[in-house]
């Protein structure tokens, strides 16, 4: 069995329309039940008085007749005896109808059924007295009635009327507080059924529209949710499907470029071919012009090494120049010693010895300008030595280098003959490339088709989330609307 | 080079070619020698002779100025050192030595420059108590003449030996 949460809307409003129906079905029934009571009641209350009102017409005929007999006694005129005519008829009547009324109290019909005979009794002692004063006079006739016949039937009668009014008296109470009794129960169940049925109905009321306004509020804040959702779902798509169509179209564009490209390949792979053969060409001439050179490097090898040794020559020369100036250095400096010995010699002698002082300073002067002579030709010898050691020097890295040069060049001519074979190698991979990238344009041209194609696909998304964002931002709104409607404390 | 010996001939031709130049004001012949790297200069007046590389014999001495004694023209001379006798500490490289006029004591000393001709006017007046008697300046740089007998007299008064009678 669902819980009441999870019935549908159609059951829970035709279930509280049911129990309200049924409630008030239930109080109608009984508030008919109890009126008809009530009504039967008051029936039997209106039968009780209607039986009193007879007896008491009964009694009132009876009088009637004898009011009638005795004017008729006093006067003897027909006038008087108008009442006992008119009773002699009503009484049976009467007397017929509350046998009826009476039929269902054995006690009543009883009183009735013996009442019968004194009301015979009395009419006969009536009709006996009215016929005697016919026939007599009216001393005979008050002499008949003084024998108290017609005094005793009229108080048995009466005692019999008043039995019969005191039970009617004491069915009357009777029935008056059954009556009362109906109405009261017919009024509470009127008021009380219309209390509860009201409380019932808003009871149900309520629970009905506390669940639908849950469940429908949840529902609709479910879609509010939803549409939320898709607003934002559909905006995001919108903007994908914008940036989409604008990278497609980026796309359009580079395979465009791409597509050029290819075809730039495709020229530039057939020239890498035929530049290969001229390479492969170029090659061959430069393995033999390598051959050329490796010969002139061992040509080369030969004279530096004949350099070599004739520098070294040259730096053993100079150190021998470099001895014979220090010999010239020394006799200098000896000259100088003697010049100036010479020159204090003469300062002391008389002026031969001044002209000698002259000739000292002249030749002291002369020592003077050979040591600086010696000391620039030494510096001189020494730059000589310097550029010796570093022309052989230069000149043995430069044996060391034509080594190198010629292992390089050898590395060289075999270089180039991998280049020449290589080269074959790169003409059949030029033409592959040109081959593949003529396939490739034309892949490439099929790919821009595509993409013009996915670009307008994008652009039609691109519509339709706009579509469905519009649709989304309606059916927020009418979510929104529906929540204001089914829960105003949402609103 | 060959450039360079015509030259030198030439003039060691000329200085006999030409004539005897007219007198010249007043000048004096200067040693311009270093003393402990100074630059320094001795009258030639004041000197006998000039000598290099000259071998110097030893001698021990309280005195710390004497390198030892040397043979020049046959005379036994004691052989000072300038460096020394200026308060320089002593050095190995005085190769150089100039011999007193009077023959009685020579000087080493480490460097010698050349010789110099300087006119009297342009030797200045040295400040009194010193060995310095003037000052030039020769090339460019100045140099201190120094006073090689007011050297050799402090050395002497320094270390001259004590007579008994000076003692008491």
């Amino acid at each position: 069995m669902t819980r009441f949460g999870d019935w549908t809307f159609g059951r829970k409003v035709g279930s509280g329309f049911a129990v309200t129906i049924i409630a008030l079905i239930v109080i109608g029934l009984t508030g008919l039940r109890s009126a008809r009571t009530m009504i039967a009641n008051d029936e039997r209350v209106a039968h009780t008085h209607l039986v009193r009102r007879q007896l008491t017409e009964l009694l009132a005929q009876l009088v009637n007749a004898e009011t009638g007999q005795r004017g008729f006694v006093i006067t003897a005129k027909d006038e008087f005896l108008e009442p006992y005519t008119a009773a002699l008829v009503s009484v049976e009547k009467t007397h017929a109808e509350l046998r009826r009324l009476t039929i269902d109290n054995p006690n009543q019909t009883r009183r009735i059924d013996d009442m019968h005979p004194l009301i015979d009794g009395k009419l006969a002692e009536l009709k006996r007295t009215i016929e005697l004063r016919r026939a007599s006079t009216f001393e005979a006739t008050v002499a008949l009635i003084a024998g108290g016949e017609g005094k005793q039937i009229m108080d048995k009668i009466r005692t019999i009327i008043t039995a019969m009014d005191q039970e009617e008296s004491s069915l009357l109470e009777t029935r008056a507080r059954d009556s009362e009794s109906s109405a009261e129960t017919t009024r509470l169940v009127i008021e009380w059924g219309s209390i509860g049925a009201i409380l019932l109905t808003v009871i149900v009321g309520w629970l009905i529209t506390s669940s639908l306004s849950t469940q429908i509020g949840s529902a609709v804040r479910h879609i509010q949710s939803s549409s939320t959702e898709l607003q934002a779902a559909s905006n995001q798509q919108a903007t994908g499907a914008r940036e989409q169509a604008t990278a497609m179209a980026e796309i359009a564009t580079t395979i465009n470029e791409l597509l050029a490209t290819s075809r730039q390949i495709a020229e530039s792979a057939k020239r890498v071919s035929q530049i290969a053969g001229q390479t492969a060409t170029a090659a061959r001439t430069g393995e033999t012009t390598v051959t050329r050179g490796h010969e002139a490097t061992t040509t080369v090898r030969k004279q530096v090494d004949l350099i070599v040794g004739h520098m070294l020559e040259l730096g053993k020369k100079s150190q021998q120049v470099g001895t014979v100036l220090d010999i010239v250095s020394e006799l200098a400096e000896q000259t100088n010693i003697l010049a100036i010995n010479a020159t204090i010699e003469a300062a002391g002698t008389a002026d031969g010895g001044r002209r000698f002082g002259v000739v000292a300073d002249e030749i002291r002067k002369l020592a003077d300008r050979v040591a600086a002579s010696t000391k620039e030709i030494r510096g001189m010898v020494e730059e000589v030595r310097s550029a010796v050691n570093t022309t052989v020097m230069a000149t043995e890295a430069g044996s060391k280098a034509v080594d190198v040069s010629t292992a390089q060049v050898l590395d060289m001519a075999t270089a180039f003959r991998q280049i020449s074979s290589l080269v074959g190698t790169t003409t059949d991979a030029a033409r592959e490339i040109e081959l593949s990238t003529k396939q490739q344009a034309t892949a490439v041209e099929q790919v821009n088709l595509a993409t013009t194609t996915a670009a307008g696909a994008m652009r039609e998304t691109e519509a339709s989330a706009t579509q469905i964002l519009q649709t989304a931002s309606q059916l927020a709104d009418l979510s929104t609307s529906l929540i204001r409607i089914v829960q105003a404390k949402a609103a | 080079m060959t450039t360079r010996v015509a030259q030198l001939r030439n003039a060691f031709d000329r200085n006999f070619a030409t004539p005897p130049p007219p007198l010249e004001p007043a000048r004096s012949d200067f040693l311009c020698i270093r003393v402990g790297g100074e630059p320094s200069a001795i009258a030639l007046g004041d000197i006998a002779s000039l000598h290099a590389d000259l071998r110097v014999v030893a001698l021990p001495s309280h005195a710390t100025e004497l390198l030892g004694v040397a043979a020049i023209r046959a005379a036994v001379v004691p052989i000072y050192d300038l460096g020394v006798a200026f308060g320089v500490a002593r050095t190995s490289t005085a190769r150089w030595t100039v011999l007193l006029r009077d023959g009685l004591a020579g000087f080493a000393f480490d460097g010698y420059d050349g010789h110099a001709r300087i006119a009297d006017r342009d030797v200045a007046a040295a400040p009194p108590g010193g060995h310095v008697r003037g000052q030039f300046t020769h090339d460019g740089q100045p140099r201190s003449v120094v006073d090689l007998r007011s050297v050799l007299t402090a050395i002497e008064t320094r270390w001259r030996p004590r007579r008994p009678a000076e003692d008491q």
